[in-house]
C-alpha cells in the first residue's frame, strides 16, 4: 500500500477515504474510485448505511463536524490524537472560527511561532472571524497572514498587557482591514505609538473599540501617568464607531472625551468604567454632539465626577436609556435634578451611591422614568430604605428582567417573598447581605421560603445569588423539599450562588445528584450581575 | 380537523403511521407535498429510504414529546447554542446504545430535524469531553491509525503548565 501523504490542503476528505479503506469498508460497489465527490461524504455513506453497523467514524462529515463544534478547542486538540480521521476533522477550518490564544484567559498556548504562522492560512483561513492574540504573537508575520488569508476576520484582540518592550514594526505594511471590533489591552510600561502608527489607516471600518487599561495590574498611580496610546489619532480614523469601551485607563480625562465627542457622531454606547480622572466637564458636549448615545457607563469613576458637570449636561434632549453611576459621589440634589430631566431608563445601576435616597427613587417612579425599566441595581445604597424599593417592585416588577438589591441589613425574607410575587419575568436576581456579623443583622433569614417563592413565581429564572452568610441563614430539616422545588420548576436556572458553608453544600449536592452540575457555586468564586442585560453587553465583553 | 395520519415506509420493510403534523416537518415529506401540490394524503406510503423502523419510532417519540416546545419557544430570544443544557428528558431519551444514537443523528440530518440533530450532536460531544485520546478510542471503538512518532504540535493545550 502506498504511503499516503499528509497534506494540509483538504485534509478532511483525504482522511475520510483513508479511514474507510483502513477498516475494510468498501467505498463503492461496482463504481469507480475516480467517481468520488470530495466535498460531500453523504453519497458514499448513504450507500454504506444499509450494510454496515453504524459507528462513529462512518457518520457523514457534516455531522461529525457538528459534534466537534460543541467541543472546546482544548478537547479538539486531544481529538487530533485519536486517529487520522479525527486529526483531519479537528483541523477543519469550520471549527476554528473563533480562536483564543491567551493562556491566562482560557486560551490555547502557542509554543512555536514559526509553525503557527502557516496555520493561519491553512487552518483558520476564510472561516476565521474572531481571534485573540497575546503579546508574543503580535508580530508583523502574524498580522500579514491574518490580513492576507483571513478576509472574514471581524474581531481582533491585541493583548499588550504583559509586554515589557515593543517589537519593531517597521516592516508591518498590512493589517486586517475589515475589522468590526478591535480590543487593545494596554501595557503599563510601553508606548504603543510605534505599532499604532502602522495601522491607523486600516481602522476605518471599526464599529467597536475597546481599550483596556492597566487598573487591574497596578494600584492607583502615584507616579506619572503615561498616555500609552493616542486616542485622538485613533479617533481621526474611526468615524463609524458605535461602541467605545475605555476600561480602567488612568490617563483618560475629559479632554479625551471631548475629542471623541467631536469625531464619533454615531456613538451609541460609551463606557468609562474605572477611569478615575473623568470629572464630567465633557459631558455637556458629549450629549450635544453624540445624539445617538443610548448607554453611558460611569461605574467607579470614583469621587471625581462632580455635581456641576452632571447638571450642566442637557439630559432632556439626549437618548440615554442605560445609565450606570455606581460608586460615584453625586449628591441627592444633583440626582433629583438630573433624573427629572432624563429620558425613560431601561437600565439603571446606582450601587454605592449615597446620594440615591428615597426621594430620588420616588421621583423616578412618580415621573414615570422607570416605566420601561428592564434591569436595576440598587445595592449598597445606605440612604435608600427598603419600603420605597418594595413600592418600586410592586409597580414595575413585572417588566423586570434583572434586579440586584443586596447590602441592606434590614431586608428580611418577608420582603423578598412579597417582592418575588411581582417579578414573574425576572431572569437575574441578586439579594442578601454578606458580612452579617459586621452589619449586625439581628434576625435570621429563612431561606426556604425564598427558594419556594422563586420556584412558584419565577420560572424564567436563570441566575440567582443569595449573599447572606451561613450564620445568618436558617433552614428547616425538610429544606431539601424546597431545594427540589426550585430545581425542578426553574429549569433555566444555570447559576445559583451561595455563601460558602453547610447550606451551600446541601444545595450543591442536591443539584449534583440530579445531574445538574456546575449550577451551584460559592460567592468566593462567582459573582452575579445584571450587566448582561445591557443592550450592548456583547460588544463590551473582554477578557 | 381529525388526526390526519400518513404512512411511511422504512428501510427494513416496515410501514408506520405517523401524525401528519409531525411528518410534515420532515424534509422528504415536505418535498413530496410541494411537488404534488395537493393537500390530500398520498395513497402509497412515503419511502423514507435508509431509516430503520426502530430509528423512526424513536424519532416519532421525540417529536411527540417536543410538540409542546414549538409553542413555548416563542419567548426564546437568546439562542445560546453552547450553553443550552440538554434537558433531563432528552438525557434519558439518548440513554441508549451508541449505534442507536448515531442512527438517530443521521436520520435527523436526513429529515432536516435540526433540533434533534443538535441534541444528538451535543450528547455525543458530551461523550467525548474530558477524555484522553485513548479513552475516546475505547469509547467509540476506533483503531489508532496514526504514526507512532508525534512531532511537537505548534498549538498545544496549556494543561501541562
Amino acid at each position: 500500500m502506498e504511503l499516503r501523504r499528509f497534506t494540509m490542503s483538504n485534509p478532511t476528505a483525504a482522511f475520510s477515504i483513508i479511514a474507510h479503506e483502513a477498516w475494510g469498508h468498501r467505498l463503492s460497489v461496482g463504481e469507480n474510485d475516480d467517481d468520488t465527490n470530495f466535498g460531500d461524504g453523504h453519497n458514499k455513506t448513504q450507500r454504506l448505511r444499509n450494510r454496515i453497523k453504524r459507528d462513529f467514524n462512518s457518520l457523514p462529515e457534516k455531522v461529525l463536524l457538528s459534534v466537534f463544534s460543541y467541543l472546546p478547542h482544548l478537547q479538539l486538540l486531544r481529538c487530533a490524537r485519536v486517529c487520522r480521521l479525527w486529526r483531519g476533522l479537528s483541523q477543519n477550518s469550520k471549527l476554528w472560527k473563533q480562536v483564543f490564544l491567551r493562556p491566562e484567559h482560557h486560551g490555547l498556548h502557542v509554543k512555536n511561532l514559526d509553525q503557527f504562522v502557516p496555520l493561519i492560512g491553512h487552518r483558520f483561513a476564510l472561516s476565521l472571524q474572531f481571534i485573540e492574540l497575546p503579546m508574543e504573537l503580535i508580530t508583523s508575520d502574524v498580522l500579514h497572514e491574518l490580513a492576507n488569508k483571513c478576509p472574514n476576520l471581524k474581531y481582533l484582540t491585541l493583548d499588550f498587557s504583559t509586554a515589557m518592550q515593543l517589537h519593531d514594526f517597521n516592516d508591518l505594511n498590512m493589517f486586517p482591514c475589515n475589522l468590526k471590533a478591535l480590543c487593545i489591552c494596554l501595557s503599563e510600561v510601553i508606548f504603543l505609538e510605534g505599532f499604532m502608527r502602522r495601522i491607523y489607516t486600516y481602522l476605518s471600518s471599526l464599529e467597536v473599540l475597546q481599550i483596556i487599561g492597566t487598573i487591574e495590574k497596578s494600584t492607583e498611580a502615584e507616579e506619572e501617568v503615561y498616555e500609552t496610546i493616542n486616542i485622538s489619532k485613533i479617533k481621526v480614523q474611526t468615524p463609524n464607531l458605535r461602541v467605545i469601551n475605555l476600561y480602567g485607563i488612568f490617563f483618560i480625562d475629559d479632554n479625551h472625551i471631548e475629542t471623541i465627542a467631536s469625531g464619533c457622531i454615531h456613538l451609541e454606547c460609551f463606557a468609562l468604567n474605572f477611569c478615575t480622572r473623568v470629572k464630567g466637564t465633557s459631558f455637556k458636549n458629549l450629549l450635544q454632539r453624540c445624539r445617538k448615545l443610548q448607554c453611558l457607563l460611569l461605574q467607579n469613576t470614583g469621587t471625581s465626577i462632580e455635581d456641576n458637570y452632571m447638571l450642566a449636561a442637557d439630559w432632556a434632549t439626549s437618548s440615554v436609556s442605560e445609565l450606570d453611576i455606581s460608586s460615584t459621589d453625586l449628591s441627592e440634589q444633583c440626582l433629583l435634578d438630573v433624573f427629572a430631566r432624563m429620558p425613560k431608563l431601561t437600565y439603571l445601576a446606582v450601587p454605592n451611591c449615597d446620594g440615591f435616597t428615597d426621594q430620588v427613587l420616588d421621583l423616578l417612579i412618580d415621573q414615570g422614568k422607570l416605566s420601561h425599566i428592564r434591569a436595576i441595581d440598587l445595592s449598597d445604597t445606605v440612604n435608600l430604605n427598603f419600603e420605597v424599593v418594595a413600592t418600586f417592585i410592586k409597580r414595575h416588577g413585572r417588566q423586570l428582567r434583572g434586579i440586584s438589591y443586596y447590602g441592606n441589613p434590614k431586608v428580611s425574607e418577608q420582603f423578598w417573598t412579597n417582592a418575588i410575587k411581582n417579578m414573574k419575568n425576572v431572569k437575574i436576581v441578586v439579594i442578601g447581605t454578606s458580612f452579617g456579623w459586621f452589619k449586625k443583622i439581628s434576625t435570621r433569614i429563612h431561606i426556604d421560603q425564598i427558594l419556594e417563592s422563586c420556584a412558584q413565581e419565577c420560572q424564567n429564572l436563570e441566575r440567582l445569588e443569595i449573599q447572606w452568610d451561613q450564620e445568618t441563614l436558617r433552614w428547616n430539616e425538610n429544606s431539601s423539599k424546597f431545594i427540589d422545588h426550585i430545581r425542578i420548576r426553574c429549569v433555566k436556572l444555570n447559576s445559583l450562588v451561595l455563601s460558602d458553608g453547610e447550606y451551600y453544600e446541601l444545595v450543591r449536592s442536591n443539584f449534583e445528584r440530579a445531574d445538574r452540575q456546575r449550577v451551584v457555586r460559592t460567592a468566593t468564586s462567582d459573582q452575579t450581575s445584571i450587566v448582561s442585560l445591557l443592550k450592548y453587553y456583547n460588544d463590551l465583553r473582554f477578557n | 380537523m381529525a388526526e390526519d395520519k400518513i404512512k411511511v415506509a422504512t428501510s427494513d420493510g416496515g410501514i408506520l403511521e405517523v401524525d401528519l403534523y409531525i411528518a410534515k416537518q420532515w424534509q422528504p415529506v415536505k418535498l413530496i407535498y410541494e411537488v404534488l401540490d395537493s393537500t390530500n394524503v398520498p395513497e402509497n406510503p412515503i419511502d423514507l429510504d435508509a431509516i430503520s423502523t426502530e430509528t423512526l419510532k424513536k424519532i416519532i417519540e421525540w417529536s411527540n414529546h417536543h410538540k409542546q416546545d414549538e409553542a413555548d419557544s416563542a419567548d426564546n430570544s437568546e439562542n445560546d447554542r453552547n450553553h443550552g443544557e440538554i434537558s433531563p428528558w432528552d438525557k434519558t431519551f439518548f440513554n441508549i446504545k451508541q449505534e442507536m444514537i448515531f442512527e438517530i443523528i443521521v436520520a435527523a440530518d436526513h429529515l432536516g430535524m435540526t433540533e434533534l440533530l443538535d441534541m444528538g450532536c451535543k450528547t455525543v460531544a458530551n461523550m467525548i469531553k474530558g477524555k484522553t485520546p485513548e479513552e475516546v478510542r475505547q469509547t467509540f471503538n476506533i483503531p489508532n491509525d496514526l504514526p507512532p512518532l508525534q512531532t511537537a504540535q505548534p498549538i498545544t493545550s496549556n494543561e501541562n503548565q
